[in-house]
């Protein structure tokens, strides 16, 4: 039972990283390789504060937040002016520095031994731990996010940014501040990746940086595509497409010495085969060409 | 204040060593339809890319209803009153014909991030004034039965249409058409051709790049001829049919 409760946590969590991930990608059209980045700064940033300073999670979750917009202004700032094949490539070096400095600040971030003993989030002296309470919590903030993109992809900012992937001249001849609204649309997707690896963080109790690499980055990526771009059900199709995947494996009985590679080439193959013959992904409006 | 709407003062703009614009003058007076031709290569689309702010002048400057505009980016000309229609039709593809003539709206006050969060009524009652609004126009165009369809699955000449409903109900100051008649057949473009005419009724101001001369001369108050990015005569239509050697700029045979 814990074991079934485990996967669907870890599915409230990554449902939150690719709806969030859609923003940039289905949404605004920008294709960011950083996004396992803001997720790995949020786990860090709420880790740190409540292994060192004993902050309480109510308030570490804010911070962390905070932080990952803050951060992603780096990013969004220099590269938005970017188009294409550059702005990946400002968005894959980001990704990197961020990957190096999790992994040589040793005196912040322990490095590659990682933080241990996070504790679990408590709630009015109310100790959330366990897969089945920790389900329900992350249930809880999984669907708060879900309704806060819904708002927010649906109201008039939603459309400005689906006019901007469209056709970004004609959005700044309509009077539309480009610049600033995928600033924004970078800092909303980094503060809800932010809530992902907070959660993520206080669920595994132990992080450290492997969680947070480049493969991370494209493996969201993955799940946007194949779920497809540019509304609410791809992402979340994918996200329970490609989750569930490893647990049949697991089930078919493959050993564990060859499972990670095995799933390493069913991912690759499936995005090659939705590349090439479904662009728009299972239940996507949006094609990447 | 004057009716000047667009006053610009001996703007130029060179690519590398082409000079495309050279020592242009302009002013635009309000409610007038005014003509922009000339060969290919003659700096008109340059000049409408200075205007909209995508092309930076070299020198010289623009101003719009005495606002001086020459270092504002596109999308701040766009809001004071600079609305554009391209020569290559841009729509939001995949938005439908109503998604579309609604972002023309200068509706920043609920387009930002938080407003949907604070502001629902609001939001709610302003959408539905302007979707009325849009649709107002979409009629005007004769595109509302099109109003829930896919942009992308209009024909050429209704996408065009689109583009021009889109602009129009961002109620701009002074309308730019980069050839709004190119790759039409006959019966879209009197159709286009009545909608400029209709416009002209509702006191619009107007600049419109044109090929075809007989269209430009049916429906512009005052005509300028570009060659070469010098503007070589600013006057009424009459006048330039009447001076042949200045016809044959346009039409290619400079034999003198």
């Amino acid at each position: 039972m814990n074991y079934i409760f485990h996967i669907l946590t870890m599915i409230n969590i990554y449902l939150i990283l690719s709806l969030s991930l859609n923003i940039l990608v289905g949404y605004s059209g920008l294709l960011s390789i950083c996004h396992a980045a803001f997720y790995g700064i949020g786990a860090y940033i709420s880790a740190i504060l409540m292994t060192k300073l004993g902050i309480n999670f109510f308030f570490a979750l804010p911070i962390a937040i905070m932080g990952s917009m803050v951060l992603s202004l780096l990013v969004s700032i220099p590269s938005v002016r970017l188009k294409g094949d550059y702005f990946i490539l400002t968005t894959f070096a980001f990704q990197i520095i961020v990957f190096d400095v999790l992994y040589n600040w040793v005196s912040l971030t322990k490095g590659p031994y990682g933080i241990s003993g996070i504790p679990s989030p408590s709630f009015l002296g109310y100790l959330i731990t366990g897969p089945v309470k920790y389900f329900f919590f992350s249930l809880i903030i999984s669907i708060l996010c879900f309704v806060f993109i819904n708002i927010v992809l649906k109201a008039p900012f939603g459309q400005v940014l689906k006019a901007i992937r469209e056709d970004e001249t004609l959005a700044q001849a309509l009077g539309k501040n480009v610049t600033k609204f995928k600033i924004q649309a970078f800092a909303v997707a980094s503060a809800l990746a932010a809530i992902s690896g907070v959660l993520f963080a206080h669920y595994v109790t132990y992080i450290d940086p492997t969680s947070f690499t480049l493969d991370e980055s494209i493996f969201l990526l993955s799940i946007v595509l194949i779920g497809g771009a540019g509304n609410i059900k791809g992402p979340i199709s994918g996200t329970f497409l490609l989750l569930i995947i490893p647990e049949i494996l697991r089930f078919l009985g493959i050993p564990d010495t060859i499972a990670p590679n095995i799933r390493q080439i069913i991912y690759g193959l499936l995005l090659v085969i939705f590349m090439y013959f479904r662009p728009q992904g299972i239940a996507g409006e949006y094609k990447f060409e | 204040m004057s009716n000047i709407v667009l006053k610009i003062d001996s703007i130029e703009k060179s690519f590398g060593g082409l000079k495309a614009v050279r020592d242009f003058s302009l002013f635009v007076n309000k409610g007038e339809i005014l003509g922009m031709i000339g060969p290919n290569g003659s700096g008109k689309t340059t000049i409408f890319n200075i205007i909209s702010g995508f092309l930076k002048p070299d020198r010289g400057k623009i101003f719009l209803n005495g606002t001086d505009i020459t270092k504002l980016s596109p999308h701040i000309r766009a809001d004071l009153g600079i609305g554009r229609l391209f020569q290559d039709v841009r729509i939001f593809k995949k938005l439908t014909v109503i998604e579309n003539v609604l972002l023309a709206y200068k509706g920043h006050n609920i387009e930002n991030l938080f407003p949907p969060f604070f502001k629902i009524k609001k939001i709610k009652n302003e959408k539905k004034k302007l979707t009325e609004e849009a649709l107002k126009w979409l009629e005007f165009v004769g595109l509302k039965d099109k109003k829930d369809t896919i942009a992308e699955n209009l024909s050429f000449g209704q996408q065009k249409i689109l583009a021009l409903a889109t602009i129009l109900s961002s109620n701009p100051e002074i309308t730019l058409l980069d050839e709004p008649l190119s790759g039409l057949d006959p019966e879209m473009k009197n159709k286009i051709l009545n909608l400029i005419l209709e416009l002209k009724e509702l006191g619009k101001t107007i600049i419109v790049i044109e090929h075809l001369l007989d269209f430009v001369f049916d429906m512009s108050d005052r005509v300028i001829l570009l060659n070469n990015g010098k503007k070589v005569y600013d006057g009424s239509p009459e006048g330039l049919k009447e001076n042949h050697l200045l016809m044959d700029i346009f039409t290619g045979n400079h034999a003198e």
